[in-house]
């Protein structure tokens, strides 16, 4: 037993020692997701905020209260502008879009006549033509808020389900997050495995008096060790800026999800690693898979919205569970499902483990 | 003229030395003629939601009044709506499927036409920023426009619609293109960056180095090698969006050009990875991983200049910024850049001619090393 232990730990201490003395499988295994979390962190200022150019013809009073509600709006990036100044920046796609208070909007107003605000819309895009075709009607109902006789009756009365609004960037890092677990787990503890076939040091591991269980475990606990570095390294920077920081007791469900997300994760690797037997074929699968996972978890949108095939496909996902745990966690501080998300993560890490050793019997054979 | 042939001779022979290496690999070369189209695919399940939050709406009044506002919440274009029970509604929130809950009260239509005020309900699921702004300018969007139809002389302002394009273009349509740019950024890097490293990893760039060629030869060659190689993964991917999804290129010519110029660019960018690099395990890795947050500040959704300043002044520094331009000129006839056209392309070119020598620098430098 202690033999087999110090094999394990031989194994271990080696891996991780090879992947520390490669600054480029270090870097190409971290930077991709650090980089997308630096383009996530200075993207999310601009999300939601359309600039546009208002030109303002008329001085009436209520022109200016609809100017000032335009200014404030969170919807809005706006510059005032004359009408040519505001046609030159649309045709120079400064702006998205020129909002018109026309010259007699006080008169038509006072008069009860219908009185059009003009917005020309660059409308090139559904995405960023219907968040403009929300803005200004948004904006003309807080127009008629202010108004002493508003005619508009219906009043929103909004309640948030949390006290804080969750920003994009903090929204986002929980896949981000599990994107690098992945690619970390996957690619290192594949690479890891696949040199022995590169290197034919395998046939020392395989004649050696030890178990092939022992061989994988010891494979398997280096890949999670180098990828829970990098998690490590990711949930202090969350921690400490405060985006990805768990309430209280949630810290121990989240930290059980990293735990196990990197253990499948490597598991996954080691599998990989030990059916493929090459480099190339390593990296060929290994990060397409890590991208699927991510995409068919709700990587970069909210799986629920999704359409039913794909929400059926996700349940398929083990990366699905331990995104559903950590957000759970992390935003709801809730447990919910967690023993089954925990479940899936720990068998998706028992059947990687069972194909490493399977793969190795072939090995051993041939 | 000898030198010339001779040049021509090695840029054949590196070109089909990297087509057959690359075919001997065929589960390699198989993942990366389809992983362009994968991006293409799974990119696509972002969009399939269509930036509409979905939205249950709980209607305890059914009078015309509260149908009518009903079909205004629906015509606002930013919900996925739900007509469901309050009961339902509370599970779908709680299994987080739903962003909000909208319930028209029962006495909706009496209050209306007493002219009470009513308070309208709502509840947002306020974890998703870009959701619960949708939202929450969009509820007031369907109460004016309930009132523009409703009570045309109450409600006198309203917005007035002016389109620069005669059509709205879909967000996937719109998005599918720039996909097609990342899918060509993604399927030149690895090729080209493959083939450049397997000749440090395999030790064959001694014998390169050694031979009387030309070092732009062998560069040209290596193009050339994975620009074939890469032809067959642009096809798919293209063909999936003319065809599949039926977004057809406005300027046809253009486009095919395009994609050669831009296949060019990423192919010598793959090239220079590969010599800096020489691993083909840590080229793989970055080729891939890197292209995900590259889209993302190219303008791949929209104009730059609509977004953060920063992200802007970067993404004009590297060449995605001006394929994209180039190819939604070519599918949809827009300008998503302030510079023009022709300059775009010829920046694109100047890209690739830069990166060219600083992969041939790499390679002399490299060479020396060796």
């Amino acid at each position: 037993m202690i033999h087999e232990i110090q094999a394990i730990w031989a194994i271990v201490r080696k891996d991780v020692g090879v992947w520390a003395r490669q600054p480029t499988a270090v870097a190409a295994t971290v930077l991709p997701a650090l980089v997308l979390i630096g383009v996530l962190y200075i993207g999310a200022a601009a999300v939601g905020r359309n600039p546009v150019a208002l030109v303002v013809e008329d001085n009436g009073p209520a022109a200016q209260q609809l100017q000032a509600i335009l200014e404030d709006s969170d919807a809005f990036v706006v510059t005032l502008a004359s009408r040519d100044q505001a046609a030159r920046m649309l045709q120079d796609l400064q702006v998205a879009a020129v909002i018109t208070i026309p010259a007699n909007f006080d008169t038509a107003f006072d008069a009860h006549q219908t009185d059009p605000v003009d917005i020309q819309i660059n409308n090139l895009n559904l995405d960023f033509t219907n968040d403009l075709r929300r803005s200004l009607p948004a904006a003309i109902t807080d127009f008629y808020a202010q108004q002493p006789d508003n005619p508009i009756d219906v009043q929103v009365r909004e309640s948030d389900i949390r006290e804080q609004d969750v920003g994009l960037v903090q929204f986002d890092l929980v896949p981000d997050l599990v994107l690098l677990l992945t690619i970390a787990g996957v690619v290192n503890a594949g690479l890891a495995t696949a040199r022995e076939w590169e290197d034919l040091t395998i046939k020392e591991l395989l004649l050696a008096p030890i178990g092939r269980g022992s061989l994988i475990v010891g494979k398997l606990l280096a890949g999670w060790l180098t990828t829970l570095l990098i998690a490590a390294l990711v949930l202090a920077i969350g921690a400490l800026t405060g985006y990805l920081r768990p309430v209280g007791a949630s810290w121990v469900p989240t930290l059980l999800t990293v735990l196990l997300l990197a253990l499948a994760s490597a598991g996954l690797g080691v599998a990989i690693g030990a059916t493929t037997r090459r480099f190339q074929r390593v990296a060929g699968l290994s990060i397409p898979l890590a991208f699927y996972l991510f995409f068919l978890s709700g990587g970069i949108s909210v799986i629920a919205f999704l359409p039913d095939w794909v929400q059926a496909i996700a349940q398929f996902v083990p990366t699905y569970y331990g995104m559903h745990a950590l957000q759970m966690a992390v935003f709801y501080n809730s447990t919910d499902d967690l023993a089954r998300d925990l479940g899936v993560l720990a068998v998706t890490a028992a059947v990687t483990l069972a194909l490493g050793v399977a793969s190795l019997r072939r090995g051993f054979s041939s | 003229m000898l030198d010339v042939a001779y040049s021509l001779r090695v840029i054949r022979a590196v070109a089909l030395n990297d087509i057959r290496s690359a075919l001997t690999e065929r589960l390699f070369t198989s993942v990366s003629i389809l992983l362009p189209l994968n991006f293409l695919l799974l990119f696509l399940l972002f969009v399939l939601t269509g930036g509409q939050a979905p939205t249950a709406v709980v209607m305890d009044d059914t009078g015309p009044y509260a149908e009518q506002f009903l079909q205004a919440l629906q015509g606002a274009r930013s919900f996925t709506i739900v007509r469901s029970t309050a009961d339902e509604a509370q599970r779908l929130m709680q299994q987080g499927r739903i962003v909000a809950i909208v319930t028209v009260p029962a006495d909706f239509d009496a209050a209306l036409q007493s002219g009470q005020t009513i308070s309208l309900p709502v509840i947002v699921n306020n974890l998703n920023v870009d959701y619960t702004n949708d939202i929450r300018r969009a509820v007031p969007l369907a109460i004016t426009s309930f009132y523009a139809h409703a009570f045309p002389d109450q409600v006198v302002v309203r917005a007035n619609e002016i389109d620069v394009h005669a059509q709205d273009t879909g967000y996937i349509e719109y998005l599918s293109v720039s996909i097609v740019v990342v899918s060509l950024l993604v399927g030149g890097l690895l090729q080209a960056g493959t083939n450049a490293a397997r000749e440090y990893e395999t030790g064959t760039i001694k014998e390169l180095l050694l031979a009387p060629a030309d070092r732009w030869a062998i560069e040209v060659g290596k193009m050339l090698g994975a620009l074939a190689l890469n032809v067959l993964s642009a096809a798919v991917v293209v063909g999936v969006v003319v065809l599949g999804l039926g977004v057809r290129p406005v300027h046809l010519p253009e486009m095919l050009g395009y994609t050669l110029l831009v296949m060019l660019t990423f192919v010598s960018l793959g090239l220079l990875a590969g010599t800096l690099v020489r691993r083909r395990t840590a080229v793989v890795p970055l080729s891939i991983a890197l292209s995900l947050p590259i889209f993302f500040i190219s303008g791949a959704f929209g104009p730059v200049q609509w977004g953060s300043a920063a992200l802007a002044f970067i993404s004009r520094l590297q060449p995605v910024y001006y394929a994209i331009a180039v190819f939604q000129y070519a599918f949809h006839d827009f300008e998503t850049t302030p510079s023009s056209l022709s300059l775009n392309g010829l920046l694109l070119l100047t890209f690739t001619v830069v990166i060219v020598v600083a992969s041939a620098i790499a390679l002399r430098r490299r060479g020396a090393a060796q």
